[in-house]
């Protein structure tokens, strides 16, 4: 029996992470809420962490072993001092919060490399079990003698899932985001990449291209209204398409001439194209969004204003069902008091690899804000790599 | 344990480290910075944000007096708080920099200079500074360091435009505050430096950190 139909209005929003042997987590497990702030130093495993939702997906789309290998195998993936208990574990709790109360569903995972001695060997499931209000809908472990099973999710197959396809559904949807405004200003560079994910922007026009006209002329009047405080010659902005039917964004630039002048994508700012894919990806459909440090390139106000969007936009009815997840280390992201402590985890590496812990559990972090600190004040020195903030010599001091 | 260090600079956080760092010669603190944000006055403008902090957690800062009487500096950054017995709050007379000097042995080595080319507190004097005829920042960079045998100080603490610190001039310091300067012998040439390690002792105590 299918508990949600398939095509039924879903949003499921992901609560809850666990991980074992995950890259620089060696055991760690933290709630999201609807945005939340990964904060954490250079190579904490800000990028790792989003990872595991980008790997979630790939797994409902290309499969298990791709998706490890993709990764660079087991090897890559496994934390470095794993022990005896060696698998991976991923462990995910969503509620679907549309309907009335709360449906909770879990999504668990585990594996490991099959034996043997060859380099890229296969992956084994050594546990996939899946919950909805308390009922195990699945449950299955490591079968001893079924090789071809043990290397397949039954999540990643249409064919099995169909009690679960939310979560699949769900999984699927997940997009990250790290826009690379030199990919969109290439005018050709989404050529090679149409068939694949689009992390750096590449396809940004098409994807507004594709976007029904309604939908489009709506997105870009909310984009045109932002892009006119960030660059106030700026009005006007179009979706057009040239003589050969590419799709360009065009903008009326105001300057000292009485007629203004038009601009397309190619003549943008890279924080202006920037802000425009990151605004398009908050608005552009549901489910989990992934902003890998969206602060590059932007403007310290513009970044400050970042966070009050987001919850914006979530509050709309355009991106009602969007969650975003946010990596970062940027002072200026968090330097509102909007943002609730509930919202920031905070990564720090040591010696039994990165732990997370959410900015509220810290009795520091909440009296830092009592004081009167700003969420930046009281979270930023926290991931200020030790050496830096101990260290006898100033980072770049070669004296 | 975590000790939340303020300043205006790096030279005067860096010495508040190392001074907490003197004070609890058995333990390995961690520190965090709560002036890092802000520089220069803008530091001392969060000292009631910093003093509320201190009610709970061990706060040490280090700011610049600039021959201002302290108790006007408490007074101006302070609206209600006066007593911040609860916090190591000290000002060095009359900048951080006059409490390296005060250890003039060290710091004559440090630069590969004469000892007698360091300025002398006097009997009745209560800082090395009192002698210098302006900021001792400026003394060390105008009369100490290009006497220096050291080209790479010399280098670092050479002026770029007349009047303006040189963009180097943290990068000598660190390796100063932390491997040279003997606290003991600066504080016989500083009185302001003799408080604010009774200060910190006192604060610590009262947290229970010593």
């Amino acid at each position: 029996m299918l508990l949600v139909k398939t095509g039924e209005d879903t949003a499921l929003k992901i609560r809850e992470l666990g991980l074992k042997n995950w890259r620089n987590f060696g055991n760690a497990d933290f709630e999201l809420t609807n945005r939340t702030f990964i904060i954490g130093a250079n190579a904490a495993g800000k990028s790792n962490l989003l990872d595991v939702f980008r790997f979630l997906k790939d797994v409902t789309v290309d499969g298990l072993q791709k998706a490890v290998n993709a990764r660079g195998g087991i090897k890559k993936l496994r934390y470095l001092n794993a022990r005896s208990q060696n698998y991976i574990e991923i462990f995910v709790r969503l509620t679907d919060e549309k309907k009335d109360g709360a449906v909770e569903w879990t999504y668990q995972l585990q594996f490991n490399s099959a034996a043997g001695k060859q380099e890229n060997r296969d992956i084994n499931i050594r546990l996939e079990r899946i919950t909805c209000q308390d009922k195990i809908l699945l449950d299955r472990k490591y079968a001893a003698g079924d090789y071809l099973s043990n290397q397949f999710t039954f999540l990643e197959q249409p064919a099995m899932n169909g009690e679960y396809r939310v979560l699949y559904d769900c999984f699927k949807e997940i997009s990250y985001v790290n826009i690379i405004p030199q990919l969109i200003r290439e005018t050709d560079s989404f050529l090679p990449s149409a068939a694949t994910e689009d992390f750096y922007g590449r396809n940004l026009l098409e994807s507004i291209s594709a976007t029904s006209a309604r939908k489009r002329d709506s997105r870009l009047k909310i984009i045109n209204k932002i892009l006119k405080m960030a660059v106030p010659q700026f009005s006007n902005l179009e979706f057009k398409q040239d003589e050969n039917g590419r799709p360009h964004l065009q903008v009326k630039y105001e300057h000292f001439r009485p007629q203004e002048a038009y601009q397309r994508e190619d003549q943008f700012s890279d924080g202006t194209l920037r802000l425009l894919g990151i605004i398009w990806a908050i608005l552009d459909g549901s489910g989990v969004l992934l902003l890998e440090e969206p602060e590059l390139y932007l403007h310290s106000e513009i970044v400050k204003q970042l966070p009050m969007f987001i919850a914006n936009a979530q509050k709309s009815n355009i991106a009602k069902n969007r969650q975003v997840i946010i990596s970062s280390h940027s002072y200026d992201l968090l330097d509102t008091d909007t943002i609730d402590l509930d919202e920031i985890m905070i990564l720090e590496p040591g010696k039994e690899g990165t732990t997370i812990e959410k900015a509220s559990s810290s009795d520091a972090v909440r009296a830092k804000i009592e004081a009167g600190y700003t969420p930046a004040d009281a979270v930023i020195p926290k991931v200020t790599p030790k050496g830096i903030m101990d260290g006898q010599l100033s980072l770049f001091d070669f004296l | 344990m975590t000790i939340y260090i303020g300043g205006e600079d790096f030279v005067t956080k860096q010495i508040a480290k190392r001074l907490v760092r003197f004070c609890l010669p058995e333990t390995e603190p961690e520190f965090e910075d709560l002036t890092f944000r802000v520089h220069g006055t803008r530091a001392l403008e969060s000292l009631g944000t910093m003093l509320n902090f201190a009610k709970k957690y061990p706060v040490v800062g280090v700011f610049d007096s600039d021959d201002n009487c302290i108790i006007d500096l408490l007074n101006r950054y302070l609206q209600k708080e006066r007593n911040v017995d609860y916090a190591a709050i000290n000002f060095a007379v009359d900048e951080a920099e006059s409490w390296l000097l005060a250890d003039r042995t060290g710091m004559a080595e440090y630069f590969g200079i004469p000892i007698d080319m360091i300025p002398s507190k006097h009997r009745v004097d209560k800082e090395i500074s009192d002698h210098i005829p302006y900021k001792t920042s400026l003394y060390i960079l105008t009369e100490i360091a290009p006497l220096s045998k050291s080209v790479s100080i010399r280098n670092a603490l050479s002026f770029e435009r007349p009047g303006k610190k040189p963009s180097t001039y943290n990068s000598i310091w660190g390796k100063y505050i932390d491997e040279i300067w003997n606290i003991d012998e600066a504080c016989v040439n500083s009185d302001s430096l003799t408080g604010a390690i009774k200060r910190i002792r006192r604060m610590l105590l009262e947290k229970g950190l010593l």
